[in-house]
């Protein structure tokens, strides 16, 4: 007969996520709740009382259903009346129902991140969850540069979604897409893909994208990119899709997604630091090519800078492109009244650490 | 009698220390207090509670950057209730929507039905147990600051606005617009998804994704109930029609009912047709919804009338007032009424600029508000002074009738108007108001009967505030660079005044300007025509001309006659026709040079025939060279 052992709590995360469920050691072996992180690892557990055993099993298939399962309470469709700026159409195509795009809770207290486009032009906004229950909401932070934005309603305790590593995000892996696309009555659907690129530059964005071929439309906009595990790996915008180009989507990635909620936390809006210069890329960086060219300065309202300048290193970290000199400055700049640039000007190279104004 | 007396009073004072003892009970009048605000520096005993300092426990910072606090800070400020499990170490927090408990030592924490990860966990420390301050005050939906220069925290839970949506505005039995003359039952499952600027389309979701759409659309043709009643049943070929009937309302109001199938999902829409605008109810649902679903849409589309009584019993959605409605800007911080009727204009507007359009029978009238910085040269003064000039040289001599530069005061501020008309129906007004360090232009071009009293209305009804230059910044009027423009193609070139802009870019057989200030478009036109000599040349050139006048009804004003230019012999023909709106003048200047014909043709509304306009057009001719 076993003395009673003094058992004590073992936290359970299973992918990352925090579990409720607790386990506890007894000896060397960890004992677990079976039900609750088989099924939060995605398998069934079946029990047969006949002979007292626990049946679990894993069928790929069912993976996505259940991550779409345990992510949708998270997930929101963003409505709301299109602010007077723009005409009303006196035409309203019978089949369509409005919905703006979607969002992403991230705090339980009310906060819910998407993307600044969806919100920008629109009042009087709504926020509807799968379950059909709607709140107002009003703009509490946004950001169009990186087209992130910060909605709040008045409902707490909601269930938020947990943030994946942004190391683990690598090409190849399989990702969902959950959002509200076109039409309400559709509310929460799910589309697949893979991770196609990661720091992917395109045309129009600031900051460097994840690509994926999971399908992202204007209505699953400002949702979630999903990685096996349930975790958030990026917010999924419409902005940057290439006219009429299939398989060809993008999502903001948690290296900008936290670098902005930082920013909005501290400062209520992103303040970057400005020192007076616009760039020019090199024509390889122009049209894709791998480079160690630097960007060149076109114009400068900056004394420690001129036209022709190379800049090659921002805070120490090299850089080819002005997209690459952006996420440099995201990922070092962390207060203070100037940024190191290396300098290349007339075949010498210097370090000049020029000033900035917030902006 | 004395002894009880002193022993109640024991007892009394007993209960009241009882009282103040007991943790947990809020400094505020309600038991969660609506607002809630924390502030303190980090290492500071005595925090700002809820307008009350109070002293704790030192908060303080952990290496990892997290503020803890005394769980008692969260009591106090949120008024949530605290219990405590000595054997576990649990804390369980509750406040209204959330219970949560956390447990020292441990970095996962349970909010509701799912477990959270803290950045540092729950201690006790010196007899106090310790929490994050960041992760509770989210929680219940603060907000929390830090700054930097005060090293000061600051946690705020503003008290919540009220509900967007309809459900959560009116309890009132019915809804309606009194503007635009609906009524019906107040959707209470519903909330509202759009209603646009002007009131002419609002919606309705519910929880299932099916909606309530009430769209008024303007008539442009005059046609009897029956002949719409025919178009709207065509437009429906290629559907399942369910219903297509005649129907009355309560209030004995024709109106159309039809019922269609599409794509899973049914459509029923009601329209009846007034004499300006067809007011349509359409609702929408899936074909295998619940019944009750069913019901409920089609039931307040049931409910949907015209012509009712807008009593205590209905909400009003409109927000006109009498035929007008109260535009606001919150960031430029001015205000003006509008009537009705104007629909704001989106298309290409600057940030500080503010177009509202109404088109009646073909006639654009607008009133816009622009808002610019003030300096030595853009005053309210100088802006009318310029703008007068420019716009009534542009005007048709025999009909302009300008007023001088006239002060004026509108709501204690100071302005500059002057008005042209070119016709009584057509009246253009523009003022100046200098508020602050920036001057607002107020222009209107109206078309009506009633003009004066329309913009007297608008006029009257402005006010702005002051606008902090840092927040505005500086706002620049683009008015155009007064160079004029060489126009060239391979074969022509001529010089267009900088007051033209060209349509599209010229060709080697043409080219189009439009004058920026009124109603006038040049078109140059140059083709090979190798039958002409100098023989038939005046024959032939006036035949070209008179094309044009059997183009359109067209009345002769000037014979043609022949006009030397730099040494070309030209054919110049006037004429006139009716257009639905007004009268169109055409001026003709065709000659033939090096086997081309080429002509310049200037087609003007009347307002702006007979003016700068007409002695531009002939400086263009002037300055065409050909090779």
């Amino acid at each position: 007969m076993a003395c009673s052992p003094v058992f004590a709590d073992v936290n359970i995360y299973v992918n990352g996520t925090p579990q409720l469920a607790v386990g506890y050691l007894n000896g060397d072996t960890t004992y677990v709740p079976l039900r609750a992180v088989s099924e939060a690892l995605g398998a069934d557990v079946s029990w047969d009382e006949a002979t007292q055993s626990a049946y679990i099993s894993f069928n790929e298939d069912n993976l996505i259903t259940k991550l779409a399962d345990e992510i949708s309470p998270s997930v929101v469709a963003i409505v709301g009346n299109y602010k007077p700026e723009y005409m009303t159409s006196t035409q309203h195509n019978f089949n369509e129902l409005t919905a703006h795009g979607t969002g992403v809770v991230i705090k339980s207290g009310g906060v819910i991140l998407t993307n600044a486009h969806v919100v920008e032009d629109i009042e009087n906004i709504t926020v509807v969850f799968q379950d059909g229950t709607s709140y107002a909401g009003t703009v509490q932070n946004i950001d169009k540069i990186s087209d992130l934005a910060i909605v709040k309603i008045n409902k707490l305790g909601l269930k938020p979604v947990t943030f994946a590593n942004p190391e683990s995000v690598v090409a190849g892996k399989s990702v969902i897409a959950i959002g509200t696309p076109l039409s309400l009555s559709m509310r929460n659907t799910v589309t697949k893909g893979i991770i196609s690129g990661v720091n992917v530059s395109t045309a129009d964005s600031y900051y460097p994208l994840i690509q994926t071929d999971a399908a992202i439309n204007s209505g699953n906009s400002g949702g979630p990119l999903i990685n096996m595990q349930g975790q958030l790996i990026g917010i999924n915008s419409s902005k940057y899709a290439g006219v009429g180009i299939e398989g060809m989507a993008f999502s903001i990635p948690l290296e900008t997604v936290n670098y902005v909620l930082a920013q909005f936390e501290k400062n209520g809006k992103v303040l970057r630091p400005d020192i007076g210069v616009t760039f020019e890329n090199s024509w390889e960086a122009n049209i894709g090519l791998p480079t160690n060219k630097g960007i060149t300065v076109k114009s400068s309202t900056s004394e420690y800078l001129k036209n022709g300048d190379t800049v090659t290193k921002v805070n120490g970290r090299s850089i080819h492109s002005i997209i690459e000199y952006n996420s440099a400055v995201r990922d070092t700049y962390t207060g203070g009244d100037t940024l190191s640039i290396t300098v290349t000007r007339n075949g010498e190279e210097t370090d000049v650490d020029v000033p900035v104004t917030l902006q | 009698m004395k002894k009880i007396f002193k022993k109640a009073l024991i007892i009394c004072s007993a209960l009241l220390a009882l009282c103040v003892s007991v943790p947990g009970v809020s400094a505020d009048t309600g038991e969660f207090p609506e607002y809630v605000e924390i502030s303190f520096k980090v290492g500071d005993e005595n925090l700002s509670i809820n307008g009350n300092m109070v002293t704790v426990e030192k908060p303080y910072v952990t290496e990892g950057g997290t503020t803890l606090v005394p769980v008692r800070v969260i009591t106090e400020a949120f008024g949530a209730k605290v219990l405590w499990d000595e054997e576990t170490e649990k804390i369980t927090i509750e406040y209204p929507d959330v219970i949560m408990v956390l447990q020292i030592g441990n970095k996962v924490a349970r909010v509701n039905d799912h477990a959270e990860e803290l950045s540092e966990a729950p201690v006790i420390s010196d007899l106090s147990t310790m929490v994050p301050l960041r992760f509770i005050s989210e929680s219940f939906g603060a907000t929390v600051g830090y700054d930097d220069e005060t090293q000061s925290i600051t946690v705020i839970k503003e008290a919540h606005g009220e509900e967007s949506t309809l459900a959560g505005t009116t309890e009132l039995p019915y809804i309606g617009d009194s503007y635009f003359g609906w009524i019906m039952d107040n959707p209470k499952n519903f909330i509202m998804g759009e209603r646009s600027f002007n009131g002419d389309y609002t919606s309705f979701i519910d929880e299932n994704g099916n909606s309530v759409d009430i769209e008024i659309i303007r008539l442009t043709e005059e046609m009897s109930f029956d002949e719409y009643f025919s178009i709207a049943k065509d437009e429906l070929t290629g559907y399942t029609l369910v219903k297509a009937d005649k129907c009355v309302d309560r209030n004995g109001n024709k109106y159309m009912h039809f019922q269609s199938k599409s794509y899973g999902m049914i459509v029923d829409t009601r329209s009846w047709i007034g004499e300006e605008n067809m007011v349509a109810i359409s609702t929408y649902f899936d074909e295998e919804a619940d019944d009750r679903i069913k019901k409920e849409c089609l039931s307040l589309a049931d409910s949907f009338y015209m012509g009712g009584v807008f009593d205590e019993k209905v909400y009003n959605l409109t927000d006109t007032e009498d035929g007008y409605r109260v535009f606001e800007d919150e960031k430029y911080k001015f205000e003006f009424k509008i009537p009705a009727d104007y629909l704001r204009s989106g298309y290409s507007a600057a940030e500080n600029e503010f177009t509202f359009i109404k088109e009646e029978d073909a006639k654009i009238s607008y009133v816009f508000v622009n808002v610019y910085s003030k300096s030595d040269t853009a005053t309210a003064e100088k802006f009318a002074v310029q703008d007068k000039e420019t716009n009534t040289k542009y005007i048709n001599r025999d009909l302009v009738k300008a007023t001088e530069i006239e002060e004026c005061t509108v709501n204690g501020v100071v302005g500059y108007r002057y008005t042209c008309s070119p016709s009584e129906e057509h009246m253009l007004t523009d003022v100046f108001f200098e508020v602050g360090d920036y001057v607002y232009n107020l222009g209107m071009d109206i078309y009506s009967d009633e003009n004066t009293d329309i913009a007297d209305t608008i006029i009257n009804s402005f006010t702005a505030e002051k606008l902090d230059m840092g927040e505005i910044g500086t706002i620049l009027r683009n008015d155009p660079e007064k160079t004029d423009r060489n126009i060239k193609t391979d074969k022509w070139r001529l010089t267009m005044p900088y007051s033209w802009t060209a349509d599209y870019d010229a060709f080697d057989t043409g080219a189009a300007f439009s004058n920026r200030y009124c109603n006038s478009v040049v078109t140059v036109g140059i083709a090979h025509q190798k039958d002409i000599t100098d023989a038939n040349k005046e024959e032939k050139l006036s035949e070209m001309a008179q094309e044009y006048a059997d183009f359109a009804d067209t009345e002769i004003v000037e014979e043609t006659n022949s006009v030397k230019i730099n040494g070309d012999t030209y054919y110049k023909t006037v004429m006139v026709y009716e257009d639905d709106t007004e009268r169109i003048y055409i001026t003709i200047y065709i000659t033939h040079k090096n086997s081309r014909v080429v002509s310049f043709v200037l087609t003007q509304g009347e307002a702006a025939y007979n003016s700068a306009a007409n002695e531009e057009f002939v400086d263009i001719i002037k300055s065409f060279e050909m090779k």
